[in-house]
């Protein structure tokens, strides 16, 4: 599996994760516990811990 | 009568009715209730043919299609769906599954009139995906999810490639599509290239010697309509579709298919959806469908794959055990048998038992399987007198038999893994075969005469008897 990165929702505030490709890729994110979408950078947490990337 | 789905259902319940449960109460497709049923199957280690008769749609609506799961749940199953008995499921099953991907059968092309697909035809505005029973299988799965697989048209060559994929349904007629085979993926590169929409039809249901013969492992230029063919070992009936026609045919004998074109270049979000290896596929970007016409038999079951379950997993091994097997015999010729475990999802690991002559051959059989699939992580080697398809045995030969210092190695940097994010770089192989160049220890055994001697059956009856034979004679039942 390639990198992901954490999400927390800004509407429900569940979590879940993303393929690395949709970082900075413009395309709103969807939660999928309520249907909120928002992009990357709203999230109110981002865990974008890698192996060897910190 | 040609092969299906409904036929093979009508044979389970006729010949093996225990392994079939029914679930006759209307029950929520969309909000898990579905996949609790099987999870709870599934925990108690029941692998029974599932039936769903009273399916609640994603609009809340009693839905006009049964489920039906777990077609693959056992090998059993899997070996009677290839004309074979249960009890060869193990090894000959998949020997005979590295065969029959070597003898296709040409497709018969008939009238859209004989076709049982297309007994019912929905186009435009009467086609509303969401009425299918569509299947919310996790509690973080972005939406219910449409498995099973599709099939795409190669557009140079005219090849078909049927291949496992998932759908994501957006609108009425509207979907995300997850192609993440390399054979689907080249095909679907070749229309983008071009700028031209790729014709794409999903198939929701047949014989399950069809989505078997759509798993073996054949070269892209290699029809998979021809194939699956040899494994129902008959033609494969094929019907022109209703939105290209005789340029794209698709199965006769299929229960729903969900024809439409994916346009070049449009990406949707799908995922997270609880995929083969138990962890969720991260959300992604997948290209879209635009759905163009719905076709069905009266009376069709809406088939499912319960994802990361038993037959899921079945769907790996079966179809890669034949050939690692082969392929390891052909050069090595002391192979006993190869098993692809559940514990590594049918995918990720691989046991080899070899007729070990000296020492050192474990691993170069190791070394030699690790290319065999790209999804190894692990391989390990045993003994031929362990059952790799018995996981206690194979631990018990790894615990039992292995020095790390010798026995384990890591290979770094090699090729990154698309199921899991724990191997990076990294694979394992372990030489769990018992040491022949040092005085070893020997594993016990029962004297093979009295074995054989000894009936079981005629030896030992059923119940307490010592209890009742031994209980005043006032307190016998």
């Amino acid at each position: 599996m390639d990198r992901i990165f954490w999400v927390k929702c800004p509407g429900c505030a569940n979590r879940f994760y993303c393929d690395w490709t949709l970082r900075r890729a413009g395309f709103d994110l969807i939660c999928p516990f309520c249907q909120r979408t928002f992009l990357p950078d709203e999230s109110p947490e981002l865990d974008e811990r890698w192996f060897g990337h910190g | 009568m040609p092969k299906d789905l409904s036929g093979f259902i009508s044979r389970i319940c006729a010949e093996f009715p225990d392994q079939v449960v029914s679930v006759r109460r209307p029950i929520r497709a969309a909000e898990f209730e579905v996949s609790a049923i099987l999870q709870h199957l599934d925990d108690a280690g029941q692998y029974p043919m599932t039936l769903f008769e009273r399916p609640i749609n994603m609009l809340g609506e009693e839905s006009a299609f049964p489920i039906v799961s777990n077609v693959f749940g056992t090998r059993e199953r899997c070996a009677l769906a290839l004309e074979m008995p249960p009890e060869q499921s193990k090894l000959p099953l998949s020997l005979e599954f590295a065969r029959l991907e070597r003898n296709p059968i040409e497709p018969q092309v008939i009238d859209a009139g004989e076709a049982p697909v297309k007994q019912v035809v929905q186009r435009g505005d009467e086609i509303d995906i969401r009425r299918l029973p569509i299947i919310k299988h996790f509690e973080a799965d972005l939406s219910p999810v449409i498995t099973m697989a599709a099939v795409m048209k190669d557009p140079d060559t005219g090849i078909y490639d049927v291949s496992f994929v998932k759908g994501f349904p957006k609108d009425a007629r509207k979907a995300g599509v997850s192609i993440h085979t390399p054979h689907l993926e080249r095909i679907l590169a070749k229309y983008e290239q071009r700028g031209e929409p790729a014709p794409y039809v999903h198939i929701l249901g047949h014989h399950p010697a069809f989505y078997l013969g759509a798993l073996a492992l054949t070269l892209y230029d290699s029809d998979d309509y021809h194939t699956i063919g040899g494994f129902l070992r008959e033609p494969l009936r094929l019907v022109p579709s209703e939105t290209w026609g005789n340029d794209f045919l698709v199965p006769a004998d299929a229960e729903i298919l969900i024809e439409g074109e994916i346009p070049p270049g449009e990406r949707t979000v799908v995922d997270p959806f609880g995929e083969v290896t138990r962890l969720y596929q991260a959300q992604c970007l997948r290209p879209v469908l635009d759905v163009t016409a719905l076709t069905h038999r009266r009376g069709a079951w809406y088939q499912n794959i319960f994802s990361g379950h038993q037959g899921h997993w079945n769907l790996g091994s079966i179809p890669k055990e034949g050939s690692v097997y082969n392929a390891l015999q052909r050069r090595f010729g002391i192979i006993e048998a190869v098993s692809l475990p559940m514990s590594g999802c049918g995918r990720l690991a691989c046991y080899v038992s070899i007729h070990k002559q000296r020492e050192g051959q474990g691993k170069e059989v190791a070394i030699a399987a690790l290319p065999e699939s790209w999804g190894f992580e692990v391989i390990i080697v045993v003994d031929a007198d362990i059952d790799v398809f018995n996981e206690r045995d194979v631990l018990w030969a790894l615990y039992t038999y292995v020095d790390p210092t010798r026995d384990i190695d890591i290979i770094h940097n090699y090729t990154k893994n698309v199921f899991t994010s724990a191997f990076q770089g990294s694979r394992i192989l372990i030489d769990a075969t018992k040491p022949l160049d040092v005085a070893f220890p020997e594993k016990y055994r029962m004297p093979p005469d009295v074995m054989k001697r000894i009936d079981l059956d005629e030896w030992i009856e059923a119940g307490a008897r010592w209890l009742r034979d031994r209980a005043p004679t006032g307190a016998r039942p």
